[in-house]
């Protein structure tokens, strides 16, 4: 957004800071009228059309806002914050190889912005290209060490890759530059819950339902990490969580304790020795199908705080 | 790599036609497919394995994995077939038909294994775009429903078999 201190008719400049404002505050109807007049007086100004493409974006209003888009790069093809807003509006539809050209091109022409990186950096992340998700995320910051979204989307990141250690460390820092965004304290509940901590999941998720209490994700994701913190369900938590670490998750137990029967019953091993094994094999198999519904129970009797 | 080589892969497209969320049609959790295959055989839970294939947008697998499911079983029924005849799996012997049930089961988990880490990306990606998962209950009932009719339907023949043909 740079070529608005250049205008020359008086006011548009007021009005696209009016707009700016209102976008911020998440007026978009007001902010469209204001752009609709500011576009008016300059119909030439390439940012213009692009602010109007990101508050009809906000509105829903994909299609119109693709061909702000491509309005504002026909009047200036080397506009980074257009190739940005179409990339996101192709991520969106899920049009995802269109999205990283538009993202490559953005960064193409200007390399040290960071909100290029950060989205291009989400996309690699939703599509499961961990380490390139981890190395944009991390220019993103060395450019702009307080992006909190950033050190969240990294959190995530680093939780999928099993960098347990790290994955913590991004989480807070993106807390303690956003206290008040939901997106913060959500991920790093996520991050928490994966990596074997579903009491400060189960935290972080209550503070982001307190902030956004009519998001359905975060309410569903609390109600999973609360279940995860009762005494009778807790076993069932870290055993699903070893379990999923192995190749084959729960099949791999089975096939082991198959094995290992076989080669008991081939070495003619006394049946003193595999009864406690069957046993326990069998106990468990009953613990982990019949645990969730009787959590669910508990829960409906006792309801989390 | 060198960070040079690493900041220059950073500027490189990543993406194929498998990233793009497009061509999604309500897709079921392959790991519950594979779920389905370890109770119910590979008849069922494969079967609708390959049509998830076509679920996720993943169309060219669906009759190559279509066909191992059905050379699998066939293969399965055909190696029981042979199996009892040359007398490896006696009826009346528990021993050796529970082997036989464990080494198939095994082998039919670790083929739907296979078809479900191949789906594994695609529906990580559903999953990301925040889309619709497809309802499992009533393809898994009837595909449950015509696996074990198919079983019984081999057991019938079987002792048909085993009564027709003299014992040792």
């Amino acid at each position: 957004m740079e070529d608005w201190q250049t205008l020359t008719k008086p006011g548009v400049g007021e009005i696209l800071q009016k707009s700016i404002h209102l976008i911020e505050i998440g007026q978009y109807d007001l902010a469209e009228r204001e752009l609709r007049t500011a576009l008016a007086a300059e119909p030439q100004m390439s940012d213009l059309h692009v602010h109007l493409g990101w508050v009809l974006f906000q509105k829903k209003q994909k299609n119109e806002a693709e061909e702000e888009c491509k309005v504002a790069l026909g009047l200036d093809p080397d506009n980074g914050s257009a190739m940005h807003l179409l990339g996101m509006l192709c991520e969106d539809t899920g049009r995802h190889r269109e999205a990283e050209q538009h993202y490559l091109n953005a960064l193409r022409i200007d390399p040290e912005e960071p909100r290029y990186y950060f989205a291009y950096g989400v996309l690699m992340q939703k599509t499961g290209h961990l380490d390139k998700a981890e190395g944009l995320l991390r220019r993103c910051l060395e450019l702009d060490p307080d992006e909190g979204r950033a050190h969240g989307v990294l959190a995530a990141v680093l939780s999928e890759k099993q960098k347990v250690s790290e994955t913590h460390g991004s989480g807070e820092r993106s807390v303690s530059l956003d206290p008040d965004q939901t997106g913060s304290h959500f991920l790093l509940g996520l991050t928490y819950w994966r990596s074997g901590h579903p009491f400060k999941a189960r935290r972080h998720l209550r503070e982001a339902l307190r902030i956004d209490p009519t998001n359905s994700d975060i309410e569903e994701w609390f109600r999973i990490a609360d279940m995860s913190t009762r005494w009778l369900y807790l076993p069932m938590y870290f055993w699903t969580l070893l379990v999923n670490r192995l190749p084959g998750k729960q099949f791999a137990v089975w096939g082991a304790f198959m094995v290992v029967l076989f080669l008991m019953r081939g070495l003619n091993a006394p049946e003193a020795a595999a009864k406690p094994l069957v046993l326990g094999y069998l106990l468990l198999v009953i613990y982990t199908w019949l645990i969730t519904p009787v959590a669910h129970f508990w829960i409906k009797l006792r309801p989390p705080r | 790599m060198s960070i040079s080589n690493f900041q220059e892969d950073l500027f490189q497209p990543s993406l194929t036609e498998e990233d793009d969320a497009t061509g999604f049609h309500e897709p079921w959790s392959p790991w519950a497919l594979v779920m389905l295959s370890f109770f119910f055989s590979l008849a069922s839970g494969g079967t609708l394995l390959a049509i998830n294939f076509n679920r996720l947008g993943m169309r060219r697998w669906f009759y190559p994995a279509l066909a191992l499911v059905i050379l699998v079983t066939l293969g399965t029924c055909g190696f029981l077939f042979w199996a009892t005849t040359h007398g490896l799996i006696a009826p009346k012997n528990r021993g050796s038909a529970s082997t036989f049930r464990m080494v198939t089961r095994a082998c039919h988990v670790a083929i739907a294994i296979g078809m479900a880490s191949m789906q594994r990306r695609r529906f990580r990606l559903h999953q990301f775009s925040g889309l619709q998962t497809g309802k499992l209950w009533i393809p898994a009932i009837l595909a449950s429903v015509g696996s074990i009719v198919a079983n019984l339907a081999v057991v019938f023949v079987l002792a048909v078999m085993a009564r027709v043909s003299p014992s040792p």
